[in-house]
């Protein structure tokens, strides 16, 4: 197990590395004047200056490896470069977005797997009924829906006409209070766990006031997949023999459902449940920008609008290690939940 | 008997209903914040850094400058402009109280107020060291180290002196240089002073360092008793409202070099010159730290997301009304909608397109159009020649009538007959929704003195004239083959499609063979073609730093301007060189307003003269807020809201 541990986190940095060089080699397509424009932040930068000139002085002429060397040196060194769009440099910038997008993927992932393995397994229980039916138009609508039309509906809807949960992260109220009273300690930036560790009810339900439209939107987007997966696995599971001979045996529906077809039927929902989740904390742009939500998506977002490279560079090594560790944690309990696959 | 009970139930629970809704429409939320719902993100705290407006609204509510300039109100309960100007004469008292400006304009001595203190001030701790804290929770005022926090006229030295040394590329500093020094940068001063090329300045020897500081920075700002000297190098008019602008924001010298700032010594400054290139804003030690002597306290700034104000309770005019002000950004329409319409928000920023939107909202109050005219402009600017090598918008190979010929704004006719072909009309009515006006040449209408309110001098649509001219053009061969022309614009930027739209629809009119395509392209694409002059066409804006019309005439009409530079070698040779610069030059040398304005006014008529540019129509201002909003000053050259003398309220 170890081994097969080890083997795969050796294959990690040279996926990352290929990846690396793909992107950098798409920002070269680029000539060299378009390179300037996306390090210039503004037209007022380039007053009385040559542009040869800052194209010399910032290497951009010259052959794509030398510039992915520079880069990947300072990489190396810590140093992501400035971030035009965050106003921050990466690193920080990192820092500063990514407790919200942890936190949105923790909360939302609750309802994705909880409610998409509950889903799926009613419709398997009660294959072909009113229920299932229900179930999977219900789910295949939310699949089919744009996930900005559903955000925006949801917020319409729950915030404009119900004044029931507003975008952003705190109420202005309790956002003064948390970030500049000093009662409130902040230990990680994910504002629901601080507020937990400060025992301070009031800020809890305020920040998950405004978590649940995103939360729920996110989980109306992807039980469908979910659904299917389970729904299909638990059909062939109810299917095998062991089953027919627990029922056989007189198990109570319940257990037999229960004890032994849903732990077996789960084994390949492991997988779509880890990669959804992974998914997510690397793909929360549209949610995050439309419910404005500081998190790592809508900075990608910004970047991508305006043409932030270090942005981008970093964001993708991002999205890529993230994807990379998830298959590799998918693939290690996959190994654990079921044994064939360790013995192969 | 039991119908009646019921109805006058129904009564009841209406009336209860009805009083409820009252109630909550005239429930006022977050009373004692102001939250402003906005876009755009602040880049630094430095006023020498700084030169965007979302970083001018930090700098604008927490520093303060020697003069500043007097508003009207624009707020829920209505409009009043009788404080407002924009004449340099009204300007106001802010950390001077008084000024003198000498005969020959070359001196400005300002007296310095006594008795303001910073937001943080130093007090002495046990061991002997300097701790800065917070004023307003300071019980014992004889506890600061003198001149740590207190306003002294050093301190408006050093920031004058430490803004002119840092001189970040592509900053708001040349405003102070070319008054003050004759250069517009401190490469060009270092460059002209010591007889060398150099591009580095970190290089300078402690020597060089000193000699520069000596012989131009320290005479240009002295300390005489409580007054502070200016000592002008050129005649420069404006130079009182550049010194009401946030890069003038005057710091405790104390602190600053308490952060780790330049230390006020003659031979050191280099190592602060042009923090991080200009491009990398955290390499200035006051990126993201304020202590100023204004009405707010920067009380958090998280970056791109929001920023939080506290009243300065200890403020020398007072403590402002509101207690707390709350800068929200969002770039999403939705959201602010949203927050406008539930009282999430009181202010908010909304593009004109959607003013329709709320209109008409309950408990939301829209003033639309404000007459104020407005200090920003904008162009569509003809750039003769273009680049040829590589260009994909001039065709390939000789002109055949497939794309253009790289000279085609070198004709004047062809100039004045896009002039003609733009419907200008059609542009305030479907752009500025029937809310804007006509201007003619680079001079707003701002600027009363300077500008000639004569309709003569405006374009007007007139497809008729402006096909006699082009037939006339290349002696009738580009009617005869037609041109292909792209016109670009930044994606998103719906002004500047529509403006391209409504020539290109005209054009197309006129005569089969002109085809005009538009092509959108992201912000940073347009600025490399902008670089390399390979758009024919292109169109910009301009907001003003400070209210001068010469703050105008150089970007638009100057050789060496920001947009006119990019024009083309023709029209810098022909046209600018010849007949604009003498005249920004003229209007530059005298402080006499009469002479300064009747050139600007001539600068307006060979604009016409020369269809340099198509001058766009300019949108009057609009506002939009809750109707509990009170006191919210309007200036066209405030960056952003200035919050001392708003609060909420139904009074």
């Amino acid at each position: 197990m170890l081994a097969y541990i080890i083997r795969r986190l050796m294959i990690l940095p040279l996926v990352l590395f290929g990846l690396l060089v793909v992107v950098f080699q798409m920002y070269n397509l680029l000539d060299p004047y378009q390179k300037l424009a996306v390090f210039v932040p503004d037209v007022s930068r380039l007053k009385n200056v040559d542009p040869d000139v800052l194209i010399k002085e910032y290497g951009l002429d010259k052959p794509w490896w030398y510039q992915f060397a520079k880069w990947f040196r300072n990489v190396l060194r810590g140093d992501l470069g400035w971030s035009q769009t965050a106003h921050r440099s990466v690193a920080d910038a990192f820092k500063r977005f990514l407790p919200q997008t942890v936190e949105l993927t923790l909360w939302a992932s609750i309802p994705i797997i909880l409610g998409g393995i509950w889903l799926g397994q009613l419709s398997a229980v009660k294959q072909n009924s009113m229920v299932d039916q229900f179930a999977r138009v219900f789910a295949v609508t939310g699949w089919s829906l744009p996930m900005f039309v559903a955000g925006i509906l949801g917020l319409f809807l729950f915030y404009g006409l119900l004044h029931w949960f507003p975008p952003g992260r705190l109420s202005t109220d309790v956002g003064l209070y948390v970030f500049t009273s000093g009662k409130f300690r902040v230990y990680t930036g994910i504002i629901t766990l601080d507020a937990i560790l400060n025992w301070n009810w009031w800020v809890f339900a305020d920040a998950m006031r405004h978590l649940i439209l995103p939360v729920m939107t996110l989980a109306y987007v992807s039980w469908a997949l979910l659904l299917r997966v389970t729904r299909s696995s638990m059909l062939e599971t109810l299917r095998q023999e062991y089953i027919m001979t627990a029922r056989a045996k007189g198990l109570p529906e319940r257990v037999v459902i229960k004890r032994h077809a849903r732990k077996n039927a789960l084994i390949p929902v492991a997988t779509i449940a880890g990669l959804t989740i992974a998914g997510l904390m690397g793909g929360l742009v549209i949610t995050e920008t439309i419910f404005n939500l500081p998190g790592i998506g809508r900075w990608a977002a910004n970047a991508a609008r305006q043409f932030d490279m270090p942005a981008l560079l970093a964001y993708l090594l991002f999205s890529g290690v993230l994807i990379v560790v998830a298959n590799l944690i998918v693939d290690i309990l996959y190994a654990i939940i079921d044994p064939r696959v360790r013995l192969e | 008997m039991h119908k009646t009970m019921w109805r006058k139930v129904g009564w009841l629970l209406t009336a209860v209903a009805l009083l409820g809704w009252v109630a909550w429409a005239q429930e006022i939320k977050n009373p004692d914040t102001i939250v402003e719902a906005t876009i755009g993100s602040a880049e630094t705290c430095d006023p020498a850094y700084a030169y965007d407006t979302a970083s001018g609204e930090i700098l604008f509510n927490t520093y303060e400058t020697l003069v500043f300039w007097p508003y009207g109100i624009a707020d829920a309960k209505g409009i009043d402009l009788t404080g407002m100007s924009l004449d340099p004469a009204d300007l106001q008292p802010q950390l001077a109280t008084e000024w003198t400006v000498s005969e020959d304009g070359l001196t400005y001595t300002f007296t310095i107020r006594e008795g303001v203190r910073f937001h943080y001030v130093g007090v002495k701790k046990e061991d002997g060291t300097i701790e800065w804290v917070d004023y307003d929770s300071l019980e014992d005022e004889s506890a600061i180290v003198p001149g740590y926090g207190e306003l002294t006229p050093e301190d408006v030295e050093y920031s004058i002196e430490r803004a002119m040394l840092q001189d970040r590329t592509g900053g708001p500093i040349w405003m102070l240089l070319e008054p003050l020094t004759g250069y517009s940068s401190l490469l060009d001063l270092v460059k002209a002073a010591l007889g060398k090329d150099v591009e580095d300045l970190t290089t300078l020897t402690p020597e060089e360092q000193a000699e520069i500081y000596n012989k131009y920075i320290d005479p240009a700002v002295e300390v005489e008793g409580n007054t502070v000297v200016f000592h002008l190098a050129q005649s420069y008019p404006p130079f009182i409202t550049i010194l009401a602008g946030s890069w003038a924001s005057v710091l405790d010298k104390e602190w600053t070099i308490a952060q780790g700032d330049w230390d006020g010594k003659p031979d050191t400054w280099a190592k602060w010159w042009n923090p991080g290139g200009g491009e990398v804003p955290e390499k200035s030690p006051l990126f993201n730290k304020v202590n100023g002597t204004g009405p707010f306290k920067l009380k958090r700034w998280d970056i791109g997301v929001e920023i939080d104000f506290d009243r300065f309770e200890k403020y020398w005019r007072g403590p402002a009304k509101v207690k707390h002000v709350v800068v929200k950004k969002l770039d999403e329409w939705s959201d602010r909608l949203l927050l406008l319409k539930n009282g999430d928000a009181d202010i908010v920023y909304v593009p004109a397109q959607y003013l329709p939107q709320v209109e008409g909202l309950p408990g939301v109050v829209v003033h639309d159009p404000i007459d104020v005219p407005q200090v920003l402009l904008r162009a569509m600017f003809f750039v003769a020649p273009v680049k040829v090598e590589g260009n994909e918008f001039i065709g390939e190979g000789p002109w055949d009538g497939y794309g253009i010929p790289p000279d085609l704004f070198a004709d004047v006719n062809v100039r004045k007959a896009f002039c003609l072909a733009f419907d200008y009309d059609a542009f305030i009515e479907q752009v500025l929704l029937g809310k804007g006006y006509k201007i003619h040449g680079p001079i707003p209408k701002a600027f009363s003195w300077a500008y000639e309110e004569d309709p003569a001098l405006d374009w007007d649509y007139d497809p008729e004239a402006a096909a006699e001219l082009l037939k006339k053009a290349r002696n009738g061969e580009l009617w005869e083959k037609g041109f292909n022309l792209t016109i670009l614009y930044n994606e998103g930027n719906d002004v500047r499609r529509i403006a391209a739209e409504i020539l290109k629809a005209n054009l197309e009119a006129m005569n089969p063979k002109f085809r005009v395509n538009i092509q959108a392209v992201p912000w940073k694409t347009y600025l490399s073609y902008l670089v390399t002059g390979k758009m024919p066409l292109f169109i910009i804006g301009w907001i003003a730093d400070y209210p001068d019309p010469n703050n105008f005439a150089v970007p638009f009409v100057a050789s060496y301007g920001t947009f006119a530079g990019f024009q083309g070698e023709y029209m810098i040779e022909n046209i600018f060189k010849p007949y604009f610069d003498p005249i920004v030059a003229a209007a530059m040398a005298t402080t006499d307003k009469e002479i300064r304005g009747n050139l600007y006014k001539l600068i307006a008529r060979l604009a016409k003269d020369w269809a340099v540019d198509i001058w766009l129509p300019q949108r009057y201002p609009y506002r939009v807020m809750r109707d509990w909003v009170r006191g919210w000053p309007i200036n066209p050259i405030y960056p952003s809201p200035y919050f001392y003398p708003m609060y909420k309220a139904y009074d």
